[in-house]
């Protein structure tokens, strides 16, 4: 019985690694950002995904010879020999073509207001002269001879040799990527495309793709890292501080049973966990090591003692501090602090009451004496210093409230997508969202768009909506075109015309078709973006930053911004943030209070003193929503070390467990400053100061004068 | 000798005229016209030469073209504001060129023996239904152009 309760920990990690293994957890893991979002933003951010620009992929050939575009040919062809490249079809679109014919008298302004304007005979006699004596084909409109329509400016694009010109760079190509918005279709066009394009030099390509494919690779080839370093330095650091492997061995496997556990309860509650919070659940681990520390070097495990105490008020007061900001309605915060909960849960129950039944033996020390410093402050000095640096701090402090900026930042991809954007000379657009109930006002809204900001990049702007076809129609009313026929028929013989040429001029068909019941897929197929979200059609259009306030004040646009949505997701849990923070802040120093009762001075210089540095490090560099997050977690971590501090007789065995598990909370987090994620960088940067501060404050803070080295 | 040889392509390729008729139809008003004259393609420009019934010079540069008279006056013509204008020239250019991979935009094109027919995308084909290339013993022979109102416009080359 004695030997099966010994080996207990690891028929608990059995049990863990069997779920494990049954349960999967790790599939849940997401790399996209839109699992850091919330709500409505969520819904947004996964709406811009489904519009086409996504998919336009462009690729230029430099240099404009004969031979660079004989490259450009061959690449195309290449490309199109894959069914999921299509040619872009936006600017030579068929059924789009169709559509402008068909209203073409509906869709432009027209050049007279009455048949009466019109000087037919005189319009006839030249049509005939340039027929005969233009040196340039003359092409007759058989349906509008007289150009009673206004032609519309060809929209400006750059061609030499019939073919899309970049700028003074090179030829273009445009496609269109037939793929799925899913993580594996993108990998696979991905790599596909690479594997045609990258034996030729001197080419350009982009696409949006490339960047969910890129910082993908990036952030999971990362997350692996730093836990594979995490785990290998911890590991080094356990042996190196505890001189016991039995003890190593068992605290290792306690760890992985609380981190699968993690996984498990987090996968459960969440389908979508950003992966962040797997990299976060690891070096959280250094955080619970911290009370096996603590019971080892107080001979809980040897020695049969009183149930310590200490070590579960900091438990207690780190749970508590998680659980409230768990209350934080910002899915990121949630789901680290449900992790956290739970790793640290199952890692307290295994060190507070399994370990002392292991039979683990004790090693000393390496370090019995105290060791001397030749200076150190009093705690009210400290404090006074900390309320200092807050106060004249915090009216400098800079946020970045951007949480693409926790994203990898993908320099190169960066570039291209700059390089192509000016020299296609696009001007920097906002995205938004128009949405409406039904297909007709959707037209509506996009027209109204389009005439607040003439300059804006509105598709569906371009189509007839049932106000403008009544109000048209009305108009080819009173133009009274039977008289003009009349007219053609009168004169086009006089003047030379074969008979019966212009028969089709003017026809019914053309004046008075029938108006278009839209669908969905019917606009997609004119090659413009609209979805349907369950009983709202939304369209996609680029608006210029000087129009953005006043279209956005319309009541049925939205931002579609990523910086928006994230920035929205962020502000709306601002309050939140502030409210759950000051009540975990003010929970903290009331426990810290209760238990240390009159060294509670002292015990609160372990929260004041590393809050005052982080808030000083936001004077320098903008804080983000996890730097403030880490300052929460130092605040918690920091109490434990209050609590610990407050024994009446400060042992030496304290002071080293407290030394012991700093290095490994170092270690842990510090791991994370490799890692090119910002968030993880952030909380990484955030745990060094904090951890440093702390540190600090052991080495020179005022001890009491009453110690034992035992 | 390899010098030689490119040297002599090259002047070759400075003075290769190519002399054709032109057959206009015209359905609106149901009459044929007639036009002679050259084409001549060089590095930076492609010219046609009207010689009859009247001298007219149209020049194809890299970005506008000019139209020179009987009278010698001089007209231009950017392609900026006058696309289409740039496509009859690439057009021929690109078929006497044999480098139909210029055309890949606007057309589709179906390879027979003798014969090339280049159906017009949508981008064109408001104007041009499609185009046929016939050759005669592997040389040009003929280009005819399929309008969508009916016309057509037969190039013929002559040796």
């Amino acid at each position: 019985m004695k030997q099966l309760t010994k080996l207990s920990n690891f028929f608990i990690f059995g049990i863990a690694l069997a779920l494990f293994l049954i349960i999967q957890p790790q599939q849940k893991f997401s790399l996209k950002l839109s699992s850091m979002l919330t709500g409505e933003d969520k819904k947004f951010y996964k709406l811009t995904e489904q519009f086409s620009y996504v998919n336009t992929f462009l690729v230029a050939t430099k240099g404009l010879s004969k031979e660079d575009l004989k490259k450009l040919v061959k690449i195309k062809k290449e490309l199109l020999a894959n069914p999921l490249i299509k040619e872009n079809k936006r600017l030579n679109n068929k059924f789009f073509q169709d559509y402008k014919n068909k209203y073409k008298f509906y869709l432009n302004e027209l050049n007279y207001k009455s048949a009466s304007e019109v000087n037919t005979k005189e319009k006839l006699q030249s049509l005939y002269n340039s027929l005969i004596s233009s040196t340039f084909y003359v092409n007759i409109n058989k349906q509008d001879p007289l150009s009673i329509i206004k032609q519309n400016k060809n929209p400006k694009i750059k061609t030499k040799n019939g073919h899309l010109v970049l700028a003074n760079y090179g030829y273009l190509s445009v496609f269109t990527l037939g793929v799925k918005a899913d993580e594996k279709s993108r990998i696979k066009i991905y790599d596909e495309i690479h594997k045609i394009l990258d034996k030729y030099e001197d080419i350009k390509y982009f696409t949006p793709i490339f960047f969910y494919v890129e910082n993908s690779k990036v952030i999971q080839g990362d997350v692996q890292n730093i836990i594979a370093a995490s785990m290998v330095l911890l590991g080094i650091l356990y042996i190196l501080i505890l001189r016991n492997i039995y003890l190593f061995i068992n605290v290792a496997t306690t760890l992985a049973t609380s981190v699968i556990a993690g996984q498990i309860v987090i996968t459960f509650i969440y389908t979508d966990v950003s992966i962040i919070a797997l990299a976060f659940s690891t070096a959280i681990t250094s955080v619970s090591i911290d009370y096996m520390f603590h019971h080892y070097l107080h001979n809980h495990y040897n020695k049969r003692k009183r149930f310590n105490m200490s070590v579960f008020y900091g438990f207690l007061t780190t749970i508590s501090a998680f659980t409230i900001i768990s209350f934080i309605d910002f899915p990121l915060i949630r789901q680290i602090s449900i992790f956290t909960i739970v790793s640290l849960t199952v890692a307290y129950i295994h060190f507070a009451f399994i370990y002392p039944h292991l039979g683990i033996k004790h090693k000393e020390p390496y370090i019995q004496e105290n060791y001397k410093t030749p200076f150190s402050f009093s705690s009210a000095k400290i404090i006074f210093f900390s309320t200092m640096v807050i106060i004249i701090s915090i009216f400098s402090l800079k946020f970045d409230f951007n949480i693409k900026n926790l994203d990898y930042k993908n320099t190169k991809l960066i570039n291209t997508e700059a390089f192509f954007k000016s020299n296609l000379s696009q001007k920097k657009q906002a995205a938004i969202l128009i949405s409406s109930r039904n297909i007709n006002n959707l037209i509506e809204n996009a027209k109204l768009v389009k005439q607040i900001d003439p300059t804006a990049t509105v598709s569906l702007a371009n189509l007839l909506s049932a106000v403008e076809y009544i109000e048209k129609q009305n108009n080819i009313h009173r133009f009274d075109f039977e008289k003009l026929k009349t007219d053609i028929n009168i004169y086009a013989k006089e003047v030379g015309f074969k008979d019966g040429y212009f028969d089709n001029a003017y026809s019914n068909k053309l004046l008075y078709p029938v108006y278009a019941n839209y669908t969905v897929k019917q606009i997609k197929e004119f090659g413009i973006d609209i979805v349907k979200d369950k009983d709202n059609y939304i369209t996609y259009a680029l608006v210029s930053y000087d129009k953005l306030d006043e279209v956005l004040a319309l009541d049925f646009t939205t931002s579609a911004q990523a910086k928006v949505l994230f920035e929205n997701s962020l502000k709306r849990v601002n309050t939140d943030l502030i409210l759950y923070g000051s009540l975990t802040l003010i929970f903290i120093i009331i426990i810290l209070a209760l238990v240390t009762k009159k060294r509670f001075l002292k015990a609160f210089t372990y929260i004041a003193f590393p809050a005052s540095l982080i808030i000083l490090y936001g004077i320098f560099v903008p804080l983000n929503i996890m730097h403030i997050f880490m300052a929460f977690v130092i605040m918690a971590i920091g109490i434990d070390y209050g609590i610990y501090m407050n024994e009446p007789k400060l042992s030496h065995n304290t002071t080293l467990a407290i030394i012991y598990s700093l290095i490994s909370t170092f270690a842990g987090f510090g791991v994370l400053i490799i890692s090119n994620i910002n968030s993880l960088y952030s909380i990484a940067i955030t745990a060094i100061i904090g951890i440093l501060g702390i540190l600090f404050l052991l080495l020179f803070q005022k001890r009491s004068k009453k110690r034992i080295t035992k | 000798m390899k010098i030689l040889f490119i040297f002599l392509a090259f002047c070759i390729s400075m003075i290769a005229d190519v002399k054709f008729s032109e057959t206009k139809y015209l359905s609106a008003l149901d009459i044929q016209t007639f036009k002679y004259g050259s084409m001549n393609i060089q590095k930076e420009s492609f010219t046609i030469t009207y010689t009859k019934p009247a001298k007219e010079i149209i020049t194809y540069l890299e970005d506008k073209l000019t139209l020179q008279n009987a009278s010698n006056e001089i007209k231009e013509y950017t392609y900026e504001e006058h696309p289409k204008l740039e496509y009859f020239g690439l057009l021929l250019k690109s078929i006497i060129n044999n480098s139909y991979e210029n055309l890949d935009n606007m057309f589709e094109i179906k390879s027979q023996k003798d014969k090339k027919t280049l159906n017009a995308k949508s981008s064109i084909s408001g104007t041009i239904d499609y185009l046929e290339v016939l050759y005669k013993n592997k040389q040009l022979s003929q280009i005819i152009f399929y309008m969508i109102n009916k016309d057509t416009i037969t190039i013929e080359t002559i040796n």
